[in-house]
């Protein structure tokens, strides 16, 4: 009786092991190849490939842009109820300086009178600045091929030092980031073109200004609003007529809901 | 399986909950472009400045010469670049029916527009008066970013003018004005039957027009400086033999010694609210110069430095409770501060070279003043807490700095070797150096404040 349980115990025991370790091999052939999944790091579903669970310290900025994005947005969502009316006071703010400003004549000037005017008669606008400029250079958003055999140089280079830091660093580094930052680059030096401010300015060090911009498809402005003044109209308008001036802006093709909402700022 | 339903049903809610979130939160994750403006075009702004306009052609005319002295004043900044009128596409008269039609301008790429309209009242009485109305717009957002309209007694047409051009000034640089102020300086000419060289007291227009001389040439005249509220000039003259201070009010013309004091009186400056005059004098020192204030009312003297050596040139901060002045007690001239009691002094300089002539900026960050260094003259300026200093000019002799009542820009005197003396511009950031049209020779200029 005894002797029957161990024995059904120890065959159970080898039967058990046989299956644990000789069966996976006859269903899953060449395990290996899974490995090969890191060479997808520069491909564009890069995010969607297998990760390794470990926490990926952010190193590059390329990948910290996207991450960071999320914050912004929220008080985006809050702030432009806010900044109509600082656009609104800076308006007012003209006003008032215009009637503040009383005439204080001296002798030889008494008889100068200075009056504000108000709103000039209604003009005819023309809206229609659609096809005032040239379209700006298209974007690429394919992935090429030599990204891929740049990845499989890397993979090797990773094996060879076995380091899970580099690991990571590669697999958070999409390729789609860096194609934006060159176009998001070449509408910031547009803009930058379109910008004239006055040079030797007291409290250029201090002035920050933050600007929210709703684009629409065609690169035009849906809305444009302050969300931090410099306290200086004069400043502020000078941001908000380049990004006019530059309209249409540049939306790459099939990027329209990265660049729908954009934000500029300055500060030193 | 009833037991299995109970234990999923919570979990795929939930899970499916978190999927659903993630994917909401992950979308707007993408969408939006950060940019961080640094540079900006580094050229002058373009702006187009159309001619006022009137109903007669006496109107019209004195419309135009208006917007030409705007448009000088403007282009003299070296900040606005003045698209030429050929280039305009809307005509004046279009103008004048449509108001501006922005497209038009967009497409000369100009970023503001000036229009206006002038009227003179009464042009066959006496006393004929203008109203001037002038409205300056974005033209990219389309919208009027300043308007006004001034009346005032037709002969005041350049003074109107150069309100205007501050007016646009301060609404596009958000700094406040200069071109309605005036420049006293000294002129100097040799005319035919006189030997030596005549030294007169001048003023002008910032910009160069309204030119007169006040005094006759007979004494030599140095170091003119206007009252805070440019009715009255201070200036040293040799009128009486001997160098001595005199204040000039200009309504009347009427002169008036400030003190006999023993020795060279010299230097003198007004303090900002025009109670006092700070100055340098020798008195009793054995030629000894020391720095001096003088209550204008209670005609009470007071001496702020005791010292063996030169002490001169004070200059007082904007909000008066300070003087900046030179001294050589360090060894070479230096640049101090000091509170207006006299008490505190502090060396704000401690360069190469020698440092002359301290003039603080009504702006009141920065001090201008004279350097000497490896045998060249520089203009340059230096923050109250003396950390940055920047030289903004190099010549043969530069010297006599005197600052824009906005703190913007420095009217300087220049001699070349050649011995050729004219009085010269720059701005602040060292750019646009410019010769200051004075039908003489000209030194030792002071601007005015801002004339209301």
């Amino acid at each position: 009786m005894r002797r029957g349980l161990l024995l059904s115990l120890l065959l159970h025991c080898t039967l058990v092991l046989f299956f644990v370790f000789n069966v996976p091999h006859m269903i899953l052939p060449e395990p290996e190849v899974t490995y090969m999944n890191v060479k997808l790091v520069s491909s564009p579903d890069a995010a969607r490939s297998p990760k390794p669970k470990k926490p990926t310290p952010v190193k590059t900025q390329q990948s910290a842009a996207p991450k960071e994005a999320p914050k912004p947005k929220k008080k985006k969502v809050e702030a432009p109820k806010r900044d109509t009316k600082v656009v609104d006071t800076s308006k007012s703010k003209l006003k008032q300086q215009v009637k503040k400003e009383e005439p204080k004549p001296t002798k030889q000037e008494e008889s100068v009178k200075e009056e504000p005017i108000g709103r000039p008669p209604k003009l005819d606008k023309t809206p229609n600045k659609k096809n005032l400029m040239a379209e700006q250079g298209k974007p690429t958003s394919e992935p090429k091929e030599e990204d891929f055999l740049q990845a499989l140089d890397f993979i090797e280079d990773i094996q060879d030092k076995k380091s899970a830091m580099e690991v990571s660093d590669l697999e958070t580094e999409p390729t789609v980031f860096d194609e934006t930052q060159g176009e998001v680059a070449s509408l910031k030096r547009l803009i930058e073109k379109n910008w004239y401010r006055t040079p030797g300015v007291a409290g250029l060090d201090r002035m920050q200004v933050v600007v929210m911009i709703r684009v629409n498809r065609d690169g035009t402005i849906s809305s444009m609003d302050i969300v931090q003044s410099s306290g200086r109209t004069s400043f502020d308008n000078s941001i908000l007529r380049a990004v006019r001036k530059s309209v249409p802006l540049p939306i790459p093709e099939g990027k329209y809901e990265i660049f729908r909402t954009i934000q500029i700022s300055f500060n030193r | 399986m009833k037991y299995m339903k109970k234990l999923f049903t919570p979990a795929l809610t939930l899970s499916t909950f978190f999927m659903l979130s993630v994917l909401m939160f992950a979308q707007p994750a993408q969408a939006l472009v950060k940019i961080r403006l640094t540079d900006a075009n580094a050229d002058p702004m373009p702006i187009a400045l159309t001619n006022f306009s009137g109903a007669t052609s006496e109107e019209n005319d004195l419309g135009k010469r208006m917007v030409g002295l705007i448009s000088n004043n403007l282009k003299n900044t070296g900040l606005f670049n003045n698209i030429s009128e050929r280039a305009f596409l809307q005509s004046d008269d279009s103008l004048r029916l449509n108001g501006p039609i922005f497209k038009e301008w967009r497409l000369i790429n100009a970023d503001v527009l000036l229009v206006g309209t002038i009227e003179i009242i009464g042009p066959e009485t006496s006393q004929p008066k203008m109203r001037v109305v002038y409205r300056l717009y974005d033209v990219h957002d389309e919208k009027q970013l300043a308007a006004k309209a001034y009346t005032a007694s037709l002969e005041f047409w350049r003074h109107i003018g150069h309100r205007v051009s501050d007016d646009i000034y301060t609404t596009l640089t958000g700094e406040k004005g200069y071109f309605a102020s005036r420049i006293v300086y000294i002129g100097e000419d040799a005319p035919r039957g006189m030997k030596i060289v005549r030294k007169r007291l001048c003023v002008m227009d910032q910009d160069g027009g309204s030119q007169q001389c006040l005094t006759d040439g007979k004494a030599l005249v140095l170091t003119p400086r206007f009252s805070p509220n440019s009715q009255t000039i201070i200036y040293m003259s040799y009128a009486n033999g001997k160098p001595r201070l005199y204040l000039l009010d200009l309504p009347t013309g009427e002169q008036t010694i400030l003190g006999d004091f023993e020795g060279l009186n010299s230097s003198p400056q007004f303090s900002p609210d025009g109670e006092s005059v700070a100055m340098t004098l020798t008195m009793g020192h054995e030629g000894n110069p020391e720095v001096y204030t003088m209550d204008l009312k209670k005609r009470k003297l007071k001496r702020l430095t005791t010292y063996r050596g030169i002490d001169t040139s004070p200059s007082y901060s904007p909000d008066g409770k300070k003087i900046v002045f030179n001294s050589d007690r360090a060894g070479k001239p230096a640049l101090y501060i000091m509170d207006t009691d006299g008490n505190r002094v502090q060396r704000l300089t401690y360069g190469e070279g020698r440092y002359y002539a301290p003039t603080w900026s009504p702006r009141g960050d920065l001090i201008a003043f004279v350097k000497q260094l490896n045998g060249k003259f520089h203009i340059g300026v230096i923050d109250p807490e003396g950390t940055e200093e920047r030289l903004l000019t190099e010549g043969y002799l530069d010297e006599s700095p005197t600052w824009s009542p906005n703190g913007r820009v420095i009217v300087f005197t220049r001699q070349q070797r050649s011995g050729d003396t004219h009085v010269y511009s720059i701005d602040l950031t060292g750019y646009n150096l410019r010769r200051l049209p004075t039908p003489t020779q000209a030194s030792d200029p002071a601007w005015s404040p801002l004339i209301k």
